[in-house]
């Protein structure tokens, strides 16, 4: 049984054959030359399911996933020729560029206006084409001289899942107009890229599907953004590719799973079923850029802002950026005031680093991440600089129902268990009360704001942000406290006191759950 | 009725109300005005450790409940209303981490009661449960003399139980 591969200068023997007829007639074989119209027809499993290759009815080994390496096809076709007189007639149909330096990869050229068939199942067999690039001469000239059509052969090095769309923009750079203008082209199936893309084009010597262009020096962005996967873009400028030519290139592009985001419900995130908190998550391209605090580093300018009036969290967030930049239409919030913004086309929203750690790209801030979240974002301001957060881990603590619904009030009270003086100690006239992030005391009543339900009052739980790196109020910044944490009701709810540690880490638990009174 | 006057948390003193001079003392009750001295932060008393905790009055069944008592935590004290008169303590106060109870949990020196004299009562119903330990008599337990004169008694309960089975 002949197995479906991509058929190379090495393995064609036993895998081609030469058909007698054309594809719109009874094809025998899986390549046609068609010498009347100068044409090689490409005849895949997808239109010819079985030929007989020596010995019976075998399955077409030629498909349109696996392709065929243009080297294949011209010693395929030298192969012929020696072996028929009627081929011998005609001028020289292809020609093997020499594989020097390793540039020109996979080169080859269709000489004399000879060229791939147009029409088949892909309507171009350029597609049926894989590991090649190639150059088009025109029948006129005198031989050889006039170009037709230039393809530059892309191949992606890195796994890309079999679902997976990925797509390329020929821009003239990498600005971000020139990228706004690229229309995204997808490749011509899913999943690893293995094809021609034509970077010149002219029609003034006959070749009336070529187009009239020159994007040999003009920058390749090769993307794939599914959801659920990584965000992934290279560029021809990125790889050392100075100009687009006839040849095979390999490009870094690849993807690898987001458990984290694929966990999201697809739906919930974007479009007509989107839900909360992704509905509030918006994109702004602001007149004036705004200034964003409460960074280690000095406050900044962001022009690029990601609303996020629902609290969503930071995987939510990259969630929503993976959705957004999936579109192909304008989604600036502001478009009347500071125009289209097509995120599809624009250099990704967010890199990962390889601690893990989301980095806006420049001039993107986002607004509103949690402070448990906020030590694995990264935002790149106008001017390229890199913003980070002070250490606030979340601190949580449990406080049962019977400590809030105490029919005659109830109080709590965080202190350092250990001030930096000598009579401010907990237990002490003095002891200093633990202030968060914001300066507001860890003191008060069930009436506090930071004090939310769970489970429909099953239990409360107290949140807020300590500030670990830049807190001097209990001894240096950036130090492990302990905070002695207490709480009491009048009549009906006993009193608790814990020791809480407050270390960096992102999220610090804590229960001070308390006992009913019995008396 | 009022039970406390004040609560001086950094010497860790609760001064008690007029009132209990002649109606006694509910302790009980005074666990709940502190509680609300607390929750109030009167005097910074957030700042401190716990004071107090009642214990008992758990169900037994049958409008039955078990008896109740304040635990007062260490190093904390009262101090009667200073006049001279006999307190009388209507619940029992313990404080199992100094091992002292009732009266012993009261400050009486004349420097807090200005030389007035207080005797303190308790007229609550006493019940004591005691744990005799078995080891030395260091230890509370039996003197050697004391063992060897119990093992003699079991020689001989086990001489007569053999003679009559």
């Amino acid at each position: 049984m002949a197995t479906a591969q991509l058929i190379t200068r090495d393995n064609f023997a036993g895998l081609l054959k030469r058909s007698t007829q054309p594809r719109t007639g009874t094809p025998d074989g899986n390549i046609y030359f068609d010498t009347t119209n100068d044409v090689i027809e490409l005849i895949t499993r997808e239109e010819l399911p079985q030929i007989d290759l020596g010995s019976g009815l075998d399955d077409n080994p030629l498909t349109n996933a696996d392709k065929i390496q243009s080297l294949a096809l011209y010693f395929f076709g030298l192969q012929e020729v020696e072996a028929d007189p009627a081929l011998q007639k005609f001028r020289d149909f292809m020609d093997a560029a020499p594989n020097r330096l390793g540039k020109l990869t996979g080169a080859t050229s269709f000489l004399n206006g000879v060229k791939l068939a147009t029409g088949g199942d892909l309507g171009d067999d350029r597609l049926k084409v894989a590991s090649s690039g190639a150059t088009e001469f025109a029948a006129g000239g005198g031989g050889n001289t006039l170009i037709d059509r230039i393809l530059h052969g892309a191949k992606s090095l890195n796994p890309i899942e079999a679902t997976s769309q990925p797509f390329y923009q020929i821009s003239a750079s990498l600005s971000e107009a020139d990228r706004q203008a690229a229309a995204p082209v997808d490749f011509s199936k899913p999943g690893d890229i293995d094809e021609f893309i034509q970077t010149f084009g002219s029609t003034a010597n006959g070749d009336a599907g070529a187009g009239d262009f020159d994007s040999l020096n003009s920058v390749l962005i090769l993307g794939v953004r599914s959801y659920g996967f990584t965000v992934s873009e290279t560029n021809s400028e990125a790889t050392g590719v100075s100009e687009l030519g006839a040849y095979q290139q390999g490009y870094g592009l690849g993807e690898t799973a987001v458990q984290a985001v694929a966990a999201i419900t697809e739906a919930d995130v974007f479009g007509a079923e989107q839900a909360a908190p992704f509905t509030g998550l918006s994109f702004e391209r602001v007149a004036v850029p705004e200034v964003i605090g409460g960074f280690n580093e000095a406050d900044a300018s962001f022009t690029d802002i990601i609303r996020n009036t629902g609290g969503a969290n930071l995987i939510q967030v990259r969630a929503w950026l993976d959705k957004l930049m999936q579109q192909d239409t304008d989604q600036n919030a502001l478009t009347g005031s500071t125009g289209p913004f097509i995120p599809k086309r624009a250099e990704p929203l967010y890199t990962i680093s390889a601690t893990g750690k989301l980095i806006t790209r420049q001039g993107l801030g986002i607004e509103g991440i949690p402070t448990i979240d906020q030590q694995d974002l990264i935002q790149t301001d106008d001017s390229g600089a890199t913003k980070t957060y002070p250490f606030f881990p979340e601190v949580v603590v449990r406080l049962s129902s019977s400590w809030f619904n105490d029919a005659s009030g109830q109080w709590f009270r965080g202190m350092f268990s250990d001030g930096p003086a000598a009579d401010d100690d907990f237990d002490t006239d003095g002891a200093i009360t633990v202030l968060d992030s914001g300066a507001a005391a860890i003191a008060g009543d069930k009436t506090d704001a930071r004090i939310t339900p769970v489970n429909a009052g099953e239990y409360y739980e107290l949140k807020f942000s300590f500030p670990y790196d830049t807190d001097t109020l209990g001894g240096g910044a950036g130090t492990d406290k302990t905070m002695v944490f207490q709480c009491g009701g009048v009549s009906t709810s006993k009193r608790r006191t814990i020791s809480v540690p407050l270390t960096r880490s992102a999220q610090i638990p804590a229960d001070a759950s308390t006992d009913a009174e019995t008396n | 009725m009022p039970q406390i006057e004040r609560v001086d948390f950094p010497s860790k003193r609760i001064f008690l109300h007029l009132d209990t001079v002649g109606n006694g003392f509910d302790a009980i009750a005074g666990h709940f005005e502190i509680k609300r001295i607390i929750a109030d932060n009167i005097g910074n008393g957030q700042n401190f450790g716990q004071v107090s905790d009642a214990l008992g009055n758990e169900p037994k069944g049958g409008g039955k409940f078990t008896a109740r008592s304040l635990q007062l935590f260490p190093g904390w004290r009262f101090v009667p209303h200073p006049s001279s008169h006999n307190l009388r303590l209507l619940v029992e106060i313990i404080n199992p981490n100094e091992e002292l109870s009732n009266r012993d949990l009261f400050d009486r020196d004349d420097s807090t009661l200005d030389g007035f004299e207080v005797d303190i009562d308790n007229a609550f119903t006493e019940v004591e449960i005691r744990e005799v330990v078995i080891g030395e008599a260091a230890a509370g337990g039996f003197a050697a003399s004391d063992r060897a004169m119990l093992k003699e008694i079991r020689a001989n309960t086990h001489s007569i139980n053999s003679n009559n089975p």
